[in-house]
């Protein structure tokens, strides 16, 4: 039975119809009970929850309407001038990092390594899809109940202070490239947009994050060593 | 010919880069980075339907160079194009 769920995420409020078990869990922190109109709703047809399970014999029917309703939210967040990134995203004492990479990689594992060297100071504010958003001339990354496979997330934002692509590597090495060598390496971590005013909107945010968020290439192992350089570089350099 | 209304051209962080959108996906997953200013400039003559001839004709005039050698930036610009869908329907 779908009911109404009022969430406030990414300062936007948002009103989900739904009767998925999974977002009803991983929606629970950003629950708020705002009035009047949503600026975001989303309500997944039947129908396309039947052709996803289709498509995807590992999803039940509570996932597919999780995993659809965070895809229409982010579609839509794009008018709201915020796009996702396929990121797992650490916050420090307010600085917002994200580990991008193709899944398997390595992200997850290398963010959780953070929470170990760095206790309670460190935040994952969503380890699979964050939303950034821009405004007053500044990137800032959100949690979101849309977090993949780990379900995990927080309510909380944090200043969007470097983009790091994640290879694996025998040693650890980190060095800083230009916007433009970028962009191939994002291109595959956001959204792939159904309509040609949110791509223009979309890739007008990309070109303006990558002039004036740092980006990197890290190579490491996934051992905790590699969560002390990359803090420690990152922490001096962005 | 001309290119898809799915196809978007968009200067990323100095890169020109052309992205699917939409269904158009199907053809091309993923981008193609158009390598110059002069693919930049035939993506504009294609915008509007036109044969290749007339695209080299133009070129030719414009940029004071010869037919066959204009004709041959307008053959390997929609060489690398078409397999993708950027000039179908």
């Amino acid at each position: 039975m779908k009911r109404n769920y009022r969430y406030k995420i990414a300062d936007l409020n948002v009103l989900v119809t739904h009767s998925s078990e999974v977002l009803k869990r991983n929606g629970l922190k950003y629950e708020n009970d705002f009035d009047g109109a949503a600026d975001i709703e989303i309500k997944v047809s039947d129908s396309r929850i039947e052709k996803t399970l289709e498509i995807n014999r590992t999803f039940d029917r509570d996932y597919a309407e999780y995993f659809l309703s965070g895809m229409d939210f982010y579609q839509k967040l794009i008018s709201f001038e915020g796009f996702m990134l396929h990121s797992s995203c650490v916050a420090v004492d307010g600085k917002g990092y994200l580990f991008t990479a193709n899944s398997g990689t390595g992200k997850s594992t290398h963010v959780a390594l953070w929470k170990d060297y760095l206790g309670s100071r460190a935040t994952v504010l969503n380890d699979d899809k964050p939303a950034i958003m821009y405004k007053n001339g500044r990137f800032t990354v959100y949690g979101t109940p849309w977090s993949g496979k780990t379900d995990e997330s927080t309510n909380q934002c944090a200043n969007v202070s470097a983009v790091v692509f994640l290879e694996r590597g025998d040693t650890f090495s980190i060095e800083r490239i230009s916007g433009k060598d970028a962009v191939e390496r994002i291109m595959p971590q956001v959204l792939h947009c159904i309509s040609m005013q949110r791509a223009e909107v979309q890739f007008d945010l990309i070109d303006r994050l990558l002039k004036c968020v740092p980006v990197f290439v890290m190579k490491c192992t996934p051992k905790i060593d590699s969560a002390k350089c990359a803090w420690e570089y990152l922490n001096e350099n962005c | 010919m001309k290119i898809n209304e799915n196809f978007l051209l968009k200067n990323i962080a100095g890169k020109n880069v052309v992205v699917p959108v939409g269904a158009a996906a199907k053809n091309l997953n993923g981008m193609i980075t158009l390598k110059n200013e002069s693919a930049v400039y035939l993506w504009e003559c294609f915008k509007e339907d036109t044969a290749m001839e007339n695209v080299a004709e133009k070129i030719s005039k414009e940029f004071d160079i010869e037919y066959e050698i204009a004709m041959g930036y307008v053959k390997s610009f929609v060489d690398k194009l078409l397999p993708h869908g950027v000039f179908g329907d």
